[in-house]
This record gives structure tokens, C-alpha cells and sequence, in this order.
């Protein structure tokens, strides 16, 4: 009964972001009522639903969503969601749900599409770790948060250099019109690079101190731990540069830009290789 | 029927001067309000420096729309000769449509003039304290703001700018947000630049200088802005650095602004963004100013751009403000329907009363006095009975019948008289 209606969300799920987004879409490209009032209500919603999801999952497998990549995508689609609900609430700025919800929908389908049978979903770390350790809790946790801050300041970025190229080619089309101004959206991305780079650093701390000791095959040279320190190195560049160097809000966006870019990378090709990180 | 009638006289119908010959102050309106309330129950008028409308429903005599614009120029002292001006009538509800429509900025000549809403309230609230405003006038005002506010609110009507000069405001405001504290520099006093430095001002801009060949003409641009520092063209170079937004209109051959000097600039503030507006001609700005990052360098194309896209906009938002028109009229017009009701009610009441009571009278000899009053409060008792349902049906909105043939349904059936609105409406 319970797997039944773990399927129903798990389907729900994507036509309610789809839909979601379909709101802000109405809302951004023709200014259309409905989706001006209702795009939050819906957002809200539809986030509701995603953690009755993530409740129901977990109570089905006996362990929180993140053994897999494509449980590890569920969970980075909500927390990307609850990220943009709270900057949305914050800055008052509504234009951008639309593309940054995108992100979260990609994350659902995909989690969605490829997510195994809950009865095969085995997490590959010893029995009982989930129960006894909360600091595999805190580094799996910053792990969603950081990936979300970092993919929510990606989209802020991109929305910045088209805002960037809008103006400087004197096109004045709709992203002019609708989007936030240059600050802002600078400001926004920022923002999300800093609270990225702050729970990528939990995330490694804790993972160099525990995993050591928990893991039995750890590596230092693991693929996907090199790959968050280039990430983490490539943040940490970023933001030292543009407090010593001066660098602009425009440098430090495609620097950025690039970090996730990797950090996708670190997500899913890495995935295909050995590696304890891998939850095959 | 609503009796209500109205002449417009506006920017299509007559030229500025015109318009300004019979433009009202609150005063003025004050001057004329005794005349037109001796032949009117209620009236409204609304001045703005484009247009002048009276809106008037008589009391017993008819009044035409020539004796409107009569009115409106004899408050002023006009004949005929004095103004070359044509005018616009409505009737009815139609007047009604042509008020909200005005109160939503579609009527005006700067299409989705955000000032226009405000100008209708001040007329309003005039013809309350001269009494010139009724129940019906102040309905129609009140939904004229409804409407108004609707249209600011659920559509694009009022957005972007249409000037060039604010809309070289709004593009600054694109790259900095708050222009709380920006620099400001003039290159040249020309109209358009010093347009645009009135509009920054508002926006709490911290320093601005104006470069002018000529310091004199710069220094009394300062003076009529009420901020600023006059400085020589020669000192551009030294000020570039200091500044967020530069907006040049002088005139000569020469480049004011060259690559090295904006390269040069830009790196003395670190890159931070730097907009540029050349509205000078021929240019004032090597083209190759653009090529150098977080400088946007805009010309007088791109703001008429903004302008002509801001207008498109507009104008594409018309059909849907004509819709909130139509849906506030038709509120108006359920509401001004729904006043007969009442009335219609009270006179059939009161006729099937006069029945009881002359039928009680009857028989009065015949009974006792306290089987008198056990008659008269059983047929008080039937007669309330017997009126419940069909006076629900009557106030009833959603039994499919339009209100007005209830009403005439009910007239017709019990033969109660009809009477004008104005009574019934003066009464409420």
C-alpha cells in the first residue's frame, strides 16, 4: 500500500513542478493574473508533496533518500525548491522561479526516471550507520544544501550575463523587462556561491575527519573526493579574488559558473566510476 | 435608464491652449458649483491639464450636452469665439464607461498616466465638499478608482518609462538598483540630459556635476536642479573615475569620452559598472567605449527603444484594462439596477397594507375589539406569508431573470406606478 502511494508522489511529483513552473511561466512571459497570484500558493504545495514524498520514502526503504544519485536528486530538487521559496519570500523578487524550479524539475524527473526498486535500494555503508552516526547526517545534509546553493547561484548567474548582454547589446526585450537588475541578481548569486562554499566545506571537513575511520576502502584519491576539493578550490578562488584581487561580480559569476559546472560532473560521471562514494 | 450625461473636452478635441483656457480649479469649480447644483441632482467635475469633462444628472429639466458645454464655458467666461475647442458626449452608462476609463489612464494622452487616478479623487473629493456629489456620482467615483487601481495593479498599463529622459532613469536603475548615493555626471546642459537629471534627482543620487563648455549655463543648470557642482570640460578626465552614470549632450565633432580615458577610468574604480548615455550629435563617445567591460554605453536610439517598446506594452495591455472597465461597469450597472428593487419592494407593501387595513375597516363594526386584533394580526401574519417568496424571487440574482424584467414583472402584475430614478435615488 505504502510502495503504491510512494509511486503515485513519485509520479505526481514532476507534473506538479511542471505545472509549477507553467504558473510562473504565465506569469513572466504574459503577465497572465492566474499564475501571478497562484505561482507561490502552488510552489508551496507542491513542495508539501515533495516531503510527504520524502517521508513516505524513507519509511518504505528504513533510510533517508541519499544512498543513491538518484535519491541524492530528489533530495536536491526539494532543498533546491525550499531554497528558492525562502529567497523568493526574501527579496520579494518572483521573476526568476521560473528557472530556477527548472533546475529542481531536471533533479525530479531524473531522480524519477531512474531511481531503482526500493526493495534493491541498499546503502553500501555498514548496517545501522544511519542510526548511530549524526555526522554522516550533518555531511550528507550540507552536502544537498551546498549542491543546492551552488545550482540556485548557477542560475542566478546565468541570469545575470544574460541580463549583462541584454543591455550592453541595447536589445531591451523581455529579460530586461522582467528580470531583477544587475545588483540584485549579482547579489543573489553571491549570496548562494558563499552558502555553497560554506557547506562544501562542512562537507569536506567532516568527510576527512569520519570517513577514514568509517569507511574501510577509503582513498584520498578517490575521483569524486578530487573533484569536490577542485570544486572547493575553484569557490574558494572565487571568493578570495574578489576580495583581494577586486574581481567583479561578472568574473566571479563565470568562475563560479564553472565550479558547478564541475560539480555536476563530480555528481553524475563520477558515479559511473569505482569509488567508495559510488552507491551501485 | 440612468439620466446621466457628460461632454469631454480633451486632447482630441481641442488644442492646448484651448485646454488651458478651460481648465478648473478646485476655486473655480467652487464658482460654478451653485449654478450647476440649481439644475442638477448631482454632478462631478474633472480638470486636468488635458482635459476638462462635466458630468451632470439633471434634476427636473433635461439638460443637452450643449447646455453642458455651455456651463463649462461660462464658468470661464468664454464665448464661443474665445475657444476653438470641440468636445466629446456621453450618455448614461456610457458616461459611466468613459469615467473609468479615464480613472485608469487609458483615455489619457500618455497612455497609462499614473497621475490621472489621482487628479479624479481630487475632483471627487471637491464635489463632496460643495455637495455636488450624490449617491449616484459617489458610486461611479468610487468604482472609477476601483477600476483605476485594478488597472495598475493586474496589468502593464502604467509600466516602463515613456519619456526619454526617465527612460534613462529606469535603464541606470537596470544596472544599479538603487541609485541612492550614484554619482551623476552631465557632459554638456542640453534639454534632454537635464530632463533626466531631474528624474535622478527623486531618486536620492549622492553628488552630480555638470561639464559645460560654458561654466555660466552649467552653473544655473545647478541652480534650477537645486544640487550639483559646475565644473569645465577639461576636468572630465580627473572626475570619470568617481562616476556611475555619465550622460553627455554637448555638441562639437571631437570624441568628449575616448577608449583610454573610460579604460583608464574604469580601472581607477576597480571595473565596477559604469553606464554610459551619449545623446550628443554627432556622438560624444568613441564607439569603442563599448567594447570595455561593465561599460554600458547606450545612445539616444536605445532610449527611444525603451520608450517605443514601453509603448508597445502599453498599448498591448489596452484590451485587458478594457475588461476591468467592462467588469466595474457591469458591477455599477447590477448596483444601480439593484436601487428600484427597493422601492419596487416598499410600493408593493405598501399596497397590499392599504388592502389589509380597508379590509379590516370593513368589518370592524361586525367583531369585537379583541377579535379585531386577532383578525388583524392573522391577515398581517397571511399578508407577510403570501409576499415571502415572491419578494425573495424578486431580490433573488441568480433565478436567471434579469433584474430589470423582475422588477417591470412585478410593476406590471400588482399595476404599481413608475416613477423617475431621480426621486427614489435623492430619497437614498
Amino acid at each position: 500500500m505504502l510502495q503504491y502511494f510512494v509511486d503515485f508522489l513519485k509520479i505526481s511529483l514532476p507534473i506538479l513542478y511542471l505545472f509549477t513552473i507553467f504558473l510562473y511561466g504565465l506569469a513572466f512571459f504574459l503577465d497572465e493574473q492566474f499564475g501571478i497570484r497562484n505561482r507561490t500558493r502552488f510552489l508551496v504545495g507542491t513542495l508539501i508533496v515533495h516531503l510527504v514524498y520524502i517521508i513516505s520514502h524513507t519509511f518504505l526503504t528504513g533510510h533517508p533518500p541519499v544512498t543513491s544519485v538518484f535519491e541524492i536528486m530528489t533530495v536536491v530538487s526539494f532543498t533546491i525548491g525550499v531554497a528558492y521559496l525562502y529567497i523568493e519570500t526574501r527579496s520579494h523578487v518572483k521573476d526568476t522561479g521560473m528557472f530556477i524550479l527548472a533546475l529542481a524539475f531536471l533533479f525530479q524527473v531524473m531522480s524519477a526516471a531512474f531511481i531503482r526498486d526500493y526493495v534493491q535500494s541498499k546503502p553500501v555503508l555498514p548496517e545501522g550507520v544511519f542510526e548511530r552516526s549524526t555526522l554522516l547526517g550533518l555531511h550528507v545534509a550540507s552536502a544537498m544544501l551546498g549542491y543546492s546553493a551552488l545550482a540556485i547561484s548557477a542560475v542566478y548567474g546565468g541570469l545575470y550575463l544574460m541580463m549583462y548582454h541584454e543591455i550592453r547589446s541595447s536589445k531591451f526585450g523581455i529579460v530586461y523587462r522582467k528580470l531583477p537588475d544587475l545588483q540584485t541578481l549579482e547579489k543573489l548569486s553571491y549570496r548562494s556561491i558563499w552558502l555553497g562554499f560554506v557547506f562544501l566545506t562542512i562537507v569536506i571537513l567532516i568527510g576527512y575527519v569520519w570517513l577514514p575511520k568509517t569507511i574501510n576502502d577509503f582513498s584520498y584519491s578517490d575521483p569524486k573526493l578530487v573533484i569536490t576539493d577542485i570544486v572547493w578550490v575553484i569557490y574558494f578562488v572565487a571568493l578570495l579574488f574578489r576580495r583581494a584581487m577586486r574581481w567583479t561580480g561578472r568574473t566571479v559569476i563565470i568562475v563560479s559558473m564553472i565550479g558547478f559546472a564541475l560539480a555536476v560532473v563530480s555528481l553524475v560521471a563520477v558515479n559511473a566510476m569505482h569509488s567508495f562514494h559510488n552507491f551501485k | 435608464m440612468l439620466k446621466l450625461t457628460a461632454v469631454s473636452i480633451n486632447h482630441r478635441t481641442a488644442n492646448v491652449e484651448a485646454r488651458e483656457k478651460i481648465f478648473y480649479s478646485s476655486e473655480e469649480v467652487q464658482r460654478i458649483s451653485e449654478k450647476i447644483k440649481s439644475v442638477s441632482r448631482e454632478s462631478l467635475i474633472v480638470s486636468t491639464c488635458n482635459r476638462t469633462e462635466l458630468y451632470l444628472l439633471p434634476a427636473a429639466n433635461p439638460q443637452t450636452h450643449v447646455d453642458l458645454y455651455r456651463f463649462i464655458r461660462a464658468g470661464k467666461k468664454l464665448d464661443e469665439a474665445e475657444v476653438q475647442a470641440d468636445y466629446e458626449t456621453f450618455d448614461g452608462f456610457e458616461a459611466i464607461r468613459h469615467l473609468f476609463s479615464v480613472a485608469c489612464g487609458i483615455d489619457s494622452l500618455m497612455l497609462g498616466d499614473i497621475q490621472i487616478l489621482g487628479q479624479v479623487k481630487e475632483a471627487y473629493n471637491t464635489g463632496i465638499e460643495l455637495g455636488m456629489v450624490g449617491t449616484i456620482m459617489h458610486h461611479a467615483a468610487q468604482a472609477a478608482f476601483k477600476a483605476g487601481k485594478r488597472a495598475k495593479s493586474e496589468t502593464q498599463i502604467s509600466e516602463g518609462a515613456i519619456s526619454v529622459s526617465y527612460a534613462a532613469v529606469e535603464l541606470a536603475e537596470k544596472i544599479f538598483g538603487n541609485l541612492r548615493g550614484k554619482t551623476v555626471m552631465l557632459i554638456g546642459a542640453g534639454e534632454t540630459a537635464e530632463l533626466a537629471a531631474k528624474d535622478l534627482k527623486p531618486k536620492n543620487i549622492g553628488r552630480l556635476c555638470i561639464a559645460n563648455r560654458t561654466t555660466e549655463r552649467a552653473q544655473n543648470l545647478v541652480a534650477e536642479i537645486g544640487m550639483g557642482e559646475a565644473i569645465s570640460l577639461e576636468a572630465i578626465t580627473a572626475r570619470l573615475a568617481q562616476c556611475d552614470i555619465v550622460i553627455s549632450s554637448v555638441g562639437g565633432s571631437e570624441h568628449v569620452l575616448t577608449r583610454e580615458m573610460v579604460t583608464n577610468a574604469m580601472k581607477r574604480r576597480e571595473d565596477n559598472p559604469l553606464l554610459i548615455i551619449d545623446i550628443g550629435v554627432p556622438r560624444n563617445v568613441e564607439p569603442a567605449v563599448k567594447k570595455i567591460t561593465n561599460v554600458f554605453l547606450n545612445d539616444m536610439d536605445s532610449l527611444n527603444l525603451i520608450v517605443t517598446k514601453n509603448m508597445e506594452m502599453r498599448h498591448s495591455e489596452i484590451p485587458a484594462v478594457r475588461r476591468i472597465v467592462d467588469e466595474e461597469l457591469n458591477d455599477f450597472i447590477k448596483w444601480y439596477n439593484s436601487l428600484e428593487v427597493g422601492p419596487t419592494i416598499k410600493k408593493l407593501r405598501d399596497k397590499v397594507e392599504q388592502i389589509r387595513i380597508e379590509e379590516i375597516k370593513r368589518y370592524k363594526n361586525k367583531i369585537s375589539g379583541q377579535e379585531a386584533e386577532i383578525v388583524d394580526e392573522v391577515t398581517r401574519s397571511l399578508v407577510n406569508k403570501i409576499l415571502h417568496e415572491p419578494l425573495t424571487n424578486l431580490k433573488n440574482a441568480e433565478n436567471g431573470i434579469p433584474l430589470v424584467d423582475r422588477v417591470k414583472l412585478i410593476k406590471n402584475l400588482f399595476g404599481l406606478p413608475e416613477e423617475s430614478h431621480g426621486d427614489e435615488d435623492e430619497k437614498r
